[in-house]
Order: C-alpha cells, then sequence, then structure tokens
C-alpha cells in the first residue's frame, strides 16, 4: 500500500507535524465536509477524519475535554485539531462523536483500532 | 445455508455504500485543506484510494481526475496542475502534474460527439 518509498513519505511514527500546523485554529474548512451517513452501527466501519469530536474519558487526565475535528488517523492514534492540535491515542479513550446529522455517538476508542482504511474489513455485526 | 449468503451479499453492499461515501468525504476534504496544507491534502488522496482499492469500488467521475496518478497529489488546475485540450490526433484533455510532471491524457470524443448532436437537433429545428 505505500507508493512512495523512497520519497520517505510514510506514516511510520516520527512523521513531521508540519501538515498539521496550518490547519490549527481554521476549524470552519471543515464544518460539513463529511458526506457519509454515520450512525451508531456503522461508525466503526465509517470515515472518521472530518467528523467532530469530544474526548469524554481518558486513562490519562489531561487528554479528557479535548474537542474539534478529527484530522489524521493512524493505526493507534487520532489527531484532533480544535484551536491547537491534539494527538490522542485510540486504545485509552472514549470518544463522543457528532455526525453531520448532529447525532452524538459514544464510541470506546479500543473498537476503532486499526489503519482507516483496513477498519472497513473488520469484522461486520458479530 | 442460503440465509448466509444472502447476508454476506447485504454485507458486501453495504460496505461498499460505506466505502464511496468515504471517498466522496476524503476528497472533499482534500479539496477544502489544499489552500492551507498540501500534504494534508494528499494524505487525504492517499487513504481515499486505499479505501477504494480494499472495497474494490470505482472512483467516483467527478474525482478521478483530481488526483496525479504516478505521485498521488491532489491536483487543483492553475495551482499545481496544467489542464489544456488537443484535438490533433484525436480529441483529448491533457492534464499535467506540476509536482511531478506525470502527464495524464483523457479523450473527450464522446462528449463531443454528444455536444455535435445536439447542435444538429437544434439546427433541425430551427430550419
Ligand atoms: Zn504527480
Amino acid at each position: 500500500m505505500r507508493w512512495n518509498r523512497e520519497k520517505g513519505k510514510d506514516r511510520a511514527p516520527g512523521r513531521s507535524q508540519r501538515p498539521y500546523q496550518t490547519v490549527a485554529g481554521r476549524t470552519w474548512i471543515f464544518r460539513g465536509a463529511h458526506r457519509g451517513r454515520v450512525t451508531r452501527k456503522n461508525i466503526i466501519w465509517h470515515e472518521l477524519i472530518g467528523l467532530k469530536a469530544k474526548i469524554i474519558r481518558a486513562s490519562h487526565p489531561e487528554l479528557v475535554g479535548i474537542e474539534g475535528y478529527v484530522l489524521d488517523e493512524t493505526r493507534n492514534t487520532l489527531t484532533i485539531v480544535g484551536d491547537r492540535v491534539w494527538t490522542v491515542p485510540k486504545d485509552v479513550v472514549e470518544v463522543e462523536f457528532e455526525t453531520a446529522a448532529g447525532e452524538k455517538i459514544r464510541v470506546d476508542g479500543k473498537s476503532l483500532v486499526g489503519r482507516p482504511e483496513m477498519r472497513l474489513k473488520k469484522r461486520w455485526r458479530k | 445455508m442460503g440465509r448466509k449468503w444472502i447476508l454476506r451479499g447485504k454485507e458486501q453492499r453495504e460496505k461498499k455504500r460505506i466505502a464511496r461515501e468515504r471517498v466522496e468525504t476524503l476528497f472533499t476534504m482534500a479539496e477544502r485543506v489544499f489552500p492551507y496544507s498540501r500534504e494534508l491534502a494528499n494524505r487525504y488522496v492517499e487513504i481515499a484510494l486505499a479505501v477504494q482499492q480494499k472495497a474494490k469500488i470505482r472512483l467516483p467521475k467527478k474525482w478521478k481526475r483530481r488526483y496525479c496518478k504516478k505521485c498521488h497529489s491532489f491536483l487543483v488546475p492553475g495551482v499545481n496542475a496544467r489542464v489544456r485540450l488537443r484535438s490533433k490526433p484525436y480529441p483529448h484533455v491533457v492534464i499535467k502534474c506540476l509536482e511531478c510532471g506525470h502527464i495524464m491524457r483523457y479523450p473527450y470524443l464522446r462528449e463531443k460527439k454528444a455536444r455535435r448532436a445536439k447542435t444538429q437537433d437544434q439546427g433541425g429545428v430551427e430550419a
């Protein structure tokens, strides 16, 4: 799945933080950008990028209360942008997403672990 | 056993629908984010293509020509892509990615034919 390996643009750890900084504080860019019909049932397979998110519970007290739009996603982290950019590990938090329709969905971050394109392959309705 | 297969078909359709929505969302986001961070726009294209390949769906026509087939960067005509019409061997659109110099050609004979038929129809009505 890696196309430009030689250019080193891998999403491996240690990737530069630079692409995110120019978007910090400009959350209006993402308003209404999400085109999916996300529901409680299908959020595990759906796109998280572009959704509004709020951290409700976390093992690390500093993370609680972070609010903003999901900007990027890796296997184990979510990057959330509000007035600044946070990178939050998925497996220790509980997130409340707000869909375009205004529905609020609470998800345990553990069920969201996996690369964005791999989440689509997760088991369907166990 | 039949029931199982029906369920599996349903699952596949649902997944493809979700995948289509995801691709649409990601490309829309790439377009929005492009003026502020090209890297991020390219990242969204990368995820969208990965989702498209995994789910085995077609890329929507709207977005098909909006990324470079070689370096997978998001293209905006006039900013990092050059779009020209050429009619010499056969009518086609030439899109050049200014990030890597890759050239993509798309025929537009069908559109041209449709247009010709349309104008002829109009001429017929007038005459
Ligand atoms: Zn290119």
